[in-house]
């Protein structure tokens, strides 16, 4: 038995399939421009990465909820690929996605004051994401259960994780699960620039620089992305995307703010992932790393690595998606399982866009130029939050002759 | 299992400061996390945990309009109407980065990890009953587990639980099948 990824739905600054998601990999285009998505007269940052079809931003009305609505439309789509409510009972799938912080249109309420429940809704929470996430549970026929995880930028890694847990442990047979997140908008974006965590680069699609010694900040990001997990024993083979062998979860217990710069806690939780996996890390191929783009990211990951691989921490392949489409938050680590599923599938560690010049603080081995050629058996992706929550995920490439 | 819960009603004052010994980061707490704060001391009391205790948190409701209010208040002194430039010019100065901080549905989680010390497996969540109590069962621990609930009701009052459970304790507990609020456990438990 393996637990496996079956299927995806995406909306995603790479595309809004799973097709069009890896020839954006493969091509890599920059995805983070100027907003378009609303009015940013008098903003000073103005870069994000949006979700795009075929290259062009999708605008919605400034009432929609952007990751509530794009969540909503990759349910939909992984359920026609993956035909899961056809091949599950309601109470065998849980639905566990990791979400960010709600969204008020800020134009209405200015002109309302009135913090109204979405439309239809039958709901009692007053928050409006929680509410939309249920009923997009209820409405698709994930009777199994639906949880949030918050854990900001570790949230859908943790989603994942625990779905991972659950069908391994035969809690239940299927899990629905991923994350989305949108925080491009006027109260989130700004709010986030307040945090001190934003690039100042005016260029926008430079403007994220994962582990560059030329990083000043991340870029938003946003995107909803959903999978499919299953037990290879009721998954459709020839569909089957990659396998799931490990997964921990730690804490830094250190700051709200910054991360543990020795890296403890995010060591930890890539020595139980790889233990939970079964394997050593000698095994594990290539990283792919949270890698923000922010000053004191790049240096507690390294010191990290150098805690689990020691001296090939400096030698071990590493990634980041962030530099080609910014900064998810609540949906990252599910987004940049994509390419973990891209590496396995192509047997290539992908360059790190933006990426130039190496930090003598962070002396890693990151991908620049062109993609890396190698053979890749387990790969390693961790993601750390905003508030000291470390995941760490050990994928396996899936043969078909595996079993 | 021990289980602790209180809860605290609008007006009533959270005596949070008798629970912290890091008394300059309650202006970033909620109410919630307050009243979190309050039960995983009572729970904690005079108990130095392991690091490696796992910690699950399940929040409910949220006090991010205060951020709404305060973006808003800019604009009430005339008939403006909203505007990019507007915001940025005269609602975004008044706006406090903590409520930033308080609209970040982990804080909880985070500020009382950080006070004891929890480094070990760990989730923060806004789910159900049964997605709070599975997250714990499936923990790869053996040892004790903390979990915790809260919930900031829309007219300021807030409420947390907090209990140490082992996963045998959870096993067949009918809150696994259940749909309600995490805060529901507790509710329950508290008087058992």
């Amino acid at each position: 038995m393996a637990i496996v990824i079956t299927g995806v739905g995406v909306k995603s600054p790479l595309g809004c399939s799973f097709e069009e998601c890896m020839k954006t990999l493969e091509a890599g285009t920059r995805c983070v421009s100027e907003i378009e998505n609303f009015d940013t007269t008098g903003f000073t940052q103005k870069a994000a990465g949006e979700v795009r079809l075929n290259g062009r931003v999708i605008k919605t009305p400034k009432e929609i909820d952007r990751k509530a609505y794009f969540l909503n439309k990759c349910v939909q789509d992984l359920k026609e690929r993956t035909r899961a409510t056809e091949r599950f009972s309601p109470a065998e799938i849980v639905f566990n996605t990791g979400g960010g912080v709600d969204y008020v249109d800020i134009d209405t309420y200015y002109r309302t004051r009135q913090f109204t429940l979405p439309a239809g809704s039958k709901l009692s929470s007053h928050y409006k994401s929680k509410a939309l996430t249920e009923e997009i549970a209820l409405k698709n026929g994930f009777l199994g259960g639906v949880n949030i995880f918050m854990a900001s930028c570790a949230a859908s890694s943790q989603a994942i994780g625990t779905s991972f847990r659950m069908v391994r442990s035969g809690f239940r047979k299927a899990a629905v699960t991923g994350g989305s997140d949108s925080m491009i908008n006027y109260i989130n974006y700004i709010g986030f620039q307040q945090l001190g965590a934003m690039s100042s680069c005016t260029n926008a699609p430079y403007a994220c620089k994962p582990f560059d010694r030329r990083r000043d900040g991340t870029v938003l990001g946003e995107g909803s992305i959903v999978y499919l997990i299953e037990d290879s024993n009721t998954a459709i083979r020839e569909e089957i995307l990659a396998e799931i062998v490990g997964y921990a979860s730690t804490m830094d217990a250190y700051a709200v703010t910054d991360p543990d710069p020795e890296g403890r806690s995010l060591a930890e939780a890539i020595s139980m992932a790889i233990n939970d996996a079964g394997i050593n890390p000698d095994i594990v191929d290539c990283v792919h790393l949270h890698g923000t783009g922010t000053p004191k990211n790049a240096p507690a990951e390294y010191s990290a690595l150098k805690l689990v691989f020691g001296e090939r921490a400096g030698t071990i392949p590493v990634y980041s998606m962030k530099g080609q489409i910014g900064h998810l938050i609540g949906s990252c680590g599910a987004m940049e399982i994509l390419g973990a599923i891209y590496s396995l599938q192509k047997q290539v560690v992908l360059p790190t866009i933006n990426f130039e010049e190496q930090d003598p603080s962070a002396p890693l081995n990151v991908i620049r130029n062109y993609p890396l050629n190698m053979k890749i058996e387990y790969l390693l992706k961790t993601n750390s939050s905003f508030g000291g929550e470390n995941t760490a995920i050990i994928l396996k490439r899936y043969n078909l002759g595996n079993g | 299992m021990r289980v602790i819960y209180r809860i605290y009603e609008s007006s009533e004052q959270i005596p949070v400061y008798d629970y912290i010994s890091r008394r300059k980061l309650v202006k970033y707490f909620t109410r919630e996390t307050m009243a979190a704060m309050v039960c995983a001391g009572e729970l904690l009391k005079e108990r130095k945990p392991l690091p490696e205790t796992p910690f699950f948190y399940s929040s409910s409701e949220l006090e991010m309009m205060e951020i709404y209010n305060e973006a808003c208040s800019a604009f009430d002194s005339d008939s403006h109407n909203f505007t990019s430039s507007g915001f940025m010019e005269r609602a975004l100065p008044v706006i406090s980065p903590l409520s930033h901080f308080k609209s970040m549905r982990n804080m909880t989680h985070c500020f009382i990890s950080i006070e004891h010390g929890f480094k070990g497996d760990n989730a923060s969540l806004i789910g159900s009953a049964s997605g709070l109590l599975l997250c714990a069962m499936l923990s790869t621990t053996a040892r004790n587990i903390i979990i915790g609930a809260g919930k900031l009701h829309a007219d300021g009052t807030a409420e947390a639980g907090f209990a140490e459970v082992t996963s045998s304790e959870l096993a067949g507990n009918k809150f696994l099948e259940s749909n309600e609020d995490a805060i529901s456990f507790f509710r329950v438990y508290h008087n058992i």
